[in-house]
């Protein structure tokens, strides 16, 4: 029996949810694990495991409210969530546009199959689940054609950005651009530009090197409403750009600026 | 997962230096890790029954050795090192035990509830019964690639290896599964 790729990556998906465990699972373990160590009491107050990044959890806890700042917002509103890109999208001035490259109508097709939906990547398949338990969960699926406005390239986009983000949060930042270049080869002309150069950016000024600030300024010029500005900031340090600067600091930094060729 | 494991989620305090953070500390490993721990125990082979007993053994080795993470490498990467150790451990002590150990109760035949259901686990079994077929460095890049999905250059991170022996590994494995794949359509 011949397979094509897709059914492969559809196997495997469906493998990825019935390996996960449940609140429950999560629950006894803790309770067993009490036993044996001496854990704070704000473990067993708290310690309700959280979703992986898998994309099928990452559905559930956006319906749970506390993940609205994950990067993987962006495949998310295809299906017509409020996606928001690679962490501080919140407040982003140009929310309505990234919305509306979309299929925002994919939304009203969708039958809404429980607390929560999450997008495959490279299947375009959706999900959805109200416990993940192999023994009690209950899952509903609709069909792929219910996305049809989905853009599988989005969503891998967005995907490989939430790893580079990851890799920022760990501060590995030469894993962050490697994984950058990567993205670029792969999809040179995405969707999510802005926040490619923001995490390059940000790789570069936790790299520390003599550059980083000139990336940065660029690309506070190139950006000057970008919600990642002031994260760039912080990590980066003041921009040439920035207001808070004394317009004769910002006329001696733009002057040694080197020419804008709109690659970091 | 996620992050630390890293996997993460992304909050507004992992926006800043880990310098400027708290120490990580074991209730956030244990929230924000035991997914991930989970399922890479069952992709590197461990049975569902003795699951909660090598999930706990991960998270006691974490506890003890929380202490002594420095950083140097990202949390999910450190916490995969425990994993696949424990993994292992068990994965030895399964094949010394009794063939006339009784069945796993979690088999994905007789599991009632919706097809859904149903084949999400039986798919879980095929792939943990293909990796208990694989070598140790074929399983960890089945598991991290095609389970966890984590990408290629972060993998050969955490298995300190080239990317090219990964990308190797990876067609290597998954050739290996498509062919599993198409042997079990066909019976």
């Amino acid at each position: 029996m011949r397979l094509s790729e897709r059914d492969e990556l559809e196997f495997l998906s469906r493998a990825r949810r019935g390996l996960l465990p449940s609140d429950r699972d999560g629950e006894r373990v803790l309770a067993a694990l009490s036993g044996i160590v001496a854990l704070p009491a704000s473990t067993l107050a708290r310690a309700a495991p959280e979703p992986s990044l898998d994309l099928h959890t990452i559905g559930k806890s956006l319906a749970r409210g506390w993940l609205a700042r994950v990067a993987i917002g962006a495949a998310i509103a295809a299906a017509g969530g409020a996606g928001y890109h690679f962490g501080y999208a919140a407040g982003r001035a140009d929310d309505d546009k990234r919305q509306t490259r979309v299929a925002p109508t994919t939304a009203a097709s969708i039958p809404n199959p429980g607390p929560s939906r999450a997008i495959s990547a490279k299947t375009g398949e959706t999900a959805a689940t109200t416990q993940t338990s192999t023994q009690h969960r209950t899952t509903v699926r609709p069909a792929v054609s219910a996305l049809p406005g989905l853009d599988p390239d989005l969503a891998e986009e967005a995907r490989s950005v939430a790893r580079i983000e990851r890799s920022l949060r760990d501060e590995n930042p030469r894993l962050a651009l490697g994984l950058l270049d990567e993205l670029d080869r792969a999809l040179p002309s995405g969707q999510l530009k802005e926040e490619r150069q923001a995490a390059r950016v940000i790789a570069h000024c936790q790299l520390g090197g003599e550059t980083a600030s000139t990336f940065a300024a660029r690309f506070g010029k190139q950006n000057p409403n970008s919600a990642y500005l002031s994260r760039i900031r912080e990590i980066c340090g003041p921009t040439p750009s920035d207001p808070a600067r004394s317009p004769a600091t910002q006329r001696e930094s733009m002057a040694t600026d080197p020419p804008d060729r709109g690659d970091y | 997962m996620d992050g630390p494991l890293s996997s993460l989620v992304v909050s507004p305090d992992l926006h800043v230096p880990r310098s400027r953070l708290e120490p990580v500390d074991f209730t956030r490993v244990y929230r924000e890790g035991f997914p991930f721990v989970w399922r890479c125990l069952r992709g590197l082979g461990v049975r569902d029954t003795a699951l909660d007993d090598a999930t706990q053994d991960v998270f006691v080795v974490v506890h003890r050795r929380l202490d002594t993470f420095r950083g140097d490498s990202s949390l999910r990467t450190w916490l995969y090192g425990i994993v696949r150790n424990v993994a292992s451990n068990h994965r030895r002590r399964s094949l010394r035990k009794s063939p006339t150990d009784p069945l796993d109760p979690t088999l994905p035949s007789t599991a009632p509830g919706p097809l859904e259901q149903v084949e999400d686990a039986e798919a879980a079994a095929f792939v943990q019964d293909f990796v208990g077929g694989l070598d140790d460095k074929k399983r960890d890049v089945f598991v991290l690639v095609l389970i966890e999905e984590l990408s290629i250059p972060e993998v050969a991170e955490m298995l300190s290896i080239p990317v090219n022996t990964a990308y190797t590994r990876l067609r290597s494995v998954r050739a290996e599964f498509r062919a599993a794949l198409e042997r079990r359509g066909d019976e």
